[in-house]
């Protein structure tokens, strides 16, 4: 790992979803409204995801991220992870990324559990000794015992997401980019989660933490922003930007 | 980007694995399945042509599978190779790991299964023409290399359109029927004579030369001519070229398709 401090800068961000991927017709939709037998379906126009975005975080902060469904809070974390490209601004990141997304997406179904760890662990960025290392761990922690050699579509869903949840915090970075994953599994498990969970985000050294969960972000984070059609509309101290939010309901 | 690809190196070699263990997965004979197709085919035409037609093929059998086994790998790259995003998309979503790791994941794939072809073909002239081995044996590390640079370079390139224009596949199928008709897969040389025009095709056709780099040596005894490599060359330079700028053009992009 880096030992050079870690820093997240967004300069002026601007991110468009374009609009011309949903607009594609089909042959049939061309030529129907080439002849106007059809109205032509309306033109959507690009959605604006990201306005004029600033945002610097320091090494040592957990951020919240707060705000109503499509304000951009997963926008924020996938253009963070550099999975989504910026249209203009600037974007500087130093540090090891490690996101946590939607967790049991990317499974492979027919192979076994243990094949699964083996993909995820390597996927995550860890070496194969590594991944080897670590799966006793992941395997107790998940509570799957002898089904780790299973084929994961006989798994039952609460067996996959303690599986998906295992390998997932197994893999440490110095940034940490979670979308509302701290759920997982029943009651029992979900306790056990939200403690392993916790030592992962502690031991990280940025957090971005997008939950709907109003105590969590203010028992975790050290500052939050509440994030509207794309733009931060409050930043500060977790208390005071919740009570924000929640005025604006 | 080396970088980025070499950092996420055993994520896709372990992706390559899994994909030829997959195919095969719950088959009896696994990925011998690869050797036994062609040598089948080749196997059934030549019963057929010497029993309803009364031509025993001879030599002309070793022709077809030295044709199929190379127009199997193109065939794949062009038509398979299209998918890699696609199928990859739900790992694109989440990492930002170069795209481009897809399809060499697919080419590693393909030149695996070419090569279990190849073994087929391999035993057929260890039996029939044994004293062609040397030249084989000796040409065959750069025939692989070659072959594998212009599958990843197509693999690149048709990953990006199919991600985009998803009438790919069908359309492309179509065209690679076409081009298989002008191509010395089961038609020999000699057929190509007939006129001028033809002959220009079928000199100019990459596809003979990617046929050639094991036709030449494991049929015929000889190394491939200088021709062959140079042209060979050339091709994987343009292809290359080609491969680049839509890797430019779309690789931060191409999310939004997937």
């Amino acid at each position: 790992m880096d030992s050079k401090e870690c820093y997240i800068k967004m300069q002026d961000v601007n991110l468009y979803y374009p609009s011309h991927v949903y607009n594609a017709k089909t042959l049939k939709q061309e030529v129907f409204s080439l002849l106007h037998l059809k109205h032509t379906k309306e033109k959507l126009q690009d959605v604006h995801a990201l306005k004029n975005f600033n945002l610097e975080i320091r090494e040592g902060e957990r951020l919240g991220v707060i705000g109503f469904n499509g304000a951009g809070k997963s926008t924020l974390l996938k253009t963070l992870a550099g999975i989504y490209p910026i249209a203009s601004g600037s974007m500087d990141i130093q540090g090891e990324v490690r996101s946590m997304f939607e967790l049991t997406l990317g499974f492979e179904m027919e192979s076994t559990g243990r094949e699964n760890i083996m993909y995820r662990g390597l996927m995550l960025g860890a070496t194969p000794e590594e991944v080897k290392m670590r799966e006793q761990e992941i395997i107790d922690f998940a509570e799957l015992g002898e089904f780790i050699d299973y084929p994961i579509r006989s798994y039952s869903s609460g067996m996959l997401v303690r599986l998906a949840f295992a390998i997932s915090t197994s893999v440490k970075g110095d940034i940490l980019l979670v979308d509302e994953v701290l759920s997982a599994g029943d009651i029992n498990f979900q306790k056990k989660a939200r403690k392993r969970m916790i030592d992962v985000m502690e031991s990280a050294k940025i957090l971005v933490l997008v939950l709907h969960d109003m105590k969590t972000i203010q028992n975790v984070c050290t500052r939050t922003i509440f994030i509207r059609q794309g733009e931060i509309v409050a930043d500060g101290k977790p208390e005071d930007v919740v009570k924000e939010y929640l005025g604006n309901m | 980007m080396i970088k980025k690809i070499y950092y996420a190196r055993y994520f896709w070699l372990y992706l390559a694995k899994s994909d030829i263990r997959f195919k095969y997965r719950r088959s009896k004979l696994g990925s011998i399945w690869a050797m036994i197709q062609p040598l089948g085919i080749t196997l059934i035409m030549a019963t057929v042509f010497s029993i309803a037609f009364d031509q025993p093929l001879g030599d002309y059998a070793v022709y077809i599978l030295s044709g199929l086994i190379g127009w199997n790998l193109l065939n794949a790259s062009i038509i398979s190779g299209g998918q890699c995003l696609i199928s990859a998309s739900q790992y694109i979503r989440q990492f930002n790991h170069p795209k481009i790791i897809y399809a060499l994941k697919s080419s590693l794939v393909f030149i695996f299964n070419f090569f279990m072809e190849f073994l087929g073909f391999f035993i057929w002239i260890l039996i029939t023409k044994p004293a062609n081995l040397l030249y084989g044996l000796i040409s065959f590390p750069l025939t692989l290399l070659l072959l594998f640079a212009i599958a990843w370079e197509i693999i690149i390139i048709v990953s990006y359109i199919n991600a985009k224009y998803y009438d790919y596949p069908q359309l492309m199928a179509l065209i690679m029927q076409a081009i298989y008709y002008i191509s010395p897969v089961f038609f020999k040389e000699e057929l190509f004579r007939s006129n001028e025009i033809m002959y220009m095709v079928y000199r100019y056709n990459p596809i003979t030369h990617m046929l050639n780099l094991v036709r030449e040596p494991f049929l015929y005894g000889k190394f491939p001519e200088g021709f062959t490599y140079l042209y060979l060359l050339i091709w994987i330079l343009v292809l290359g070229v080609f491969a680049y700028c839509s890797y430019k053009k779309n690789e931060k992009t191409i999310i939004f398709y997937l």
